[in-house]
């Protein structure tokens, strides 16, 4: 039998709820390695949804839409649904070790109203944290794009650099053997 | 078994799953001039008809006076129909044949007289849009719409029935009296035709 056929028909079966579960399973597997099923797949889908739109908007009735969901959208679905759970599961683990980390200030913490907001930046408190036996004057290094404030680390070797351009403090750098 | 004849709007259409007594009764009543059972009757029957005539025609524009010429003739029939539980067959053969008579009659009126624009019947969302878009709905809508109309008739009936009354194959099957493979086959290759012939022109 023609192969094309075959996915065709499956396709129509599919697209169609009249599949079997080993159809279904079938039609999967062929998916999963067969770029040019899936466009065959995506393609028939769209032109489905649309001549019944069409068909609908004739008749003058509403169009309810019957189509069924592309597989790989269903598991995109289920894949954000679990990337979404990830990071709600890592903010919780990671928010209360850093409420406890002598870091943070009650600014930054007051500032972070909500746990999906992103966590602000804690700079200025690393730069306070620093402690002061190690602090050695500052070094300013100035290139024609962009200047550099050095401040020594905690540790000797370690220093904290603060990168400036012309309209904005960004970046920020711990780097050893500096 | 004792199901009800009472209008459903479930796609549970299947004859053979209604009690055909309760369906003779039906019709008696009908036959005796009961407008409210004539009226129930329409009103479980009506949708698909309309469909079954699309889907023979390919024209929207002739489906209100079609079915009405089959309501019509299906009243002045209905000793005919032998076996109740086939009412939705003979009905189905009512209206085929009465959408072939049209389509021809309304092709010969147009080589003398020519097709006059039919536009598009757009929903109330689509009136508060604007004219740009209208258009571009409105071209799309004819293209979709002249692709449908250039399938062969008996692969555009299963898919018009199919997705205009979300029937399954085996409810297709039987109105049209078809094996339910025939029917399988037949929207397989609508299907491949609009994909033939929409290609590049609907969005993925």
């Amino acid at each position: 039998m023609n192969p094309t056929t075959d996915l065709e028909r499956l396709i129509s079966r599919y697209l169609d709820r009249e599949d079997s579960p080993t159809e279904r399973r079938a039609l999967e597997a062929l998916l999963r390695r067969d770029p040019q099923a899936r466009e065959l797949l995506t393609q028939t889908a769209a032109i489905d949804r649309a001549v019944a739109r069409a068909l609908c908007q004739a008749m003058g009735r509403p169009c309810r839409q019957t189509a069924r969901a592309l597989p790989w959208t269903r598991v995109g679905q289920f894949g954000l649904l679990a990337a979404a759970a990830c990071v709600a599961l890592a903010l919780w683990v990671g928010l209360p070790r850093q409420a406890v980390s002598p870091g943070p200030t009650p600014s930054a913490q007051a500032g972070w109203t909500s746990w999906f907001s992103p966590q602000p930046s804690p700079t200025g408190d690393l730069l306070r944290r620093i402690d002061p036996s190690h602090e050695r004057p500052r070094q300013r290094w100035q290139t024609t794009d962009r200047d550099w404030i050095i401040v020594p680390g905690q540790r000797p070797g370690e220093y904290f650099l603060i990168e400036l351009d012309r309209v904005r403090t960004c970046a920020v750098v711990i780097e050893d053997e500096f | 078994m004792n199901r009800s004849v009472e209008p459903s709007n479930t796609g549970d259409v299947t004859t053979a799953a209604v009690d055909g007594q309760a369906l003779c009764r039906l019709l008696e009543r009908v036959q005796r001039g009961d407008r409210l059972a004539a009226d129930h009757l329409v009103r479980e029957h009506d949708s698909w008809l309309r469909s079954v005539v699309l889907g023979t025609t390919g024209r929207p524009d002739l489906v209100d006076d079609v079915v009405q010429q089959v309501w019509t003739q299906a009243w002045e029939r209905l000793e005919t129909l032998q076996d109740a539980g086939r009412l939705r067959q003979w009905l189905y053969k009512i209206a085929r044949h009465a959408a072939i008579d049209a389509s021809v009659a309304a092709r010969r009126r147009e080589l003398r007289t020519g097709r006059l624009a039919c536009p598009a019947e757009l929903p109330g969302s689509e009136r508060r849009a604007s004219p740009v878009a209208r258009t571009v709905d409105q071209e799309q809508q004819e293209i979709l719409m002249q692709a449908v109309q250039a399938l062969p008739a008996i692969y555009r009936e299963p898919f018009v029935l199919r997705h205009l009354e979300n029937w399954t194959y085996a409810q297709i099957a039987e109105v049209l009296d078809l094996p339910l493979e025939t029917v399988e086959t037949r929207l397989v290759r609508a299907r491949r035709l609009l994909r033939e012939m929409l290609s590049g022109k609907v969005e993925s």
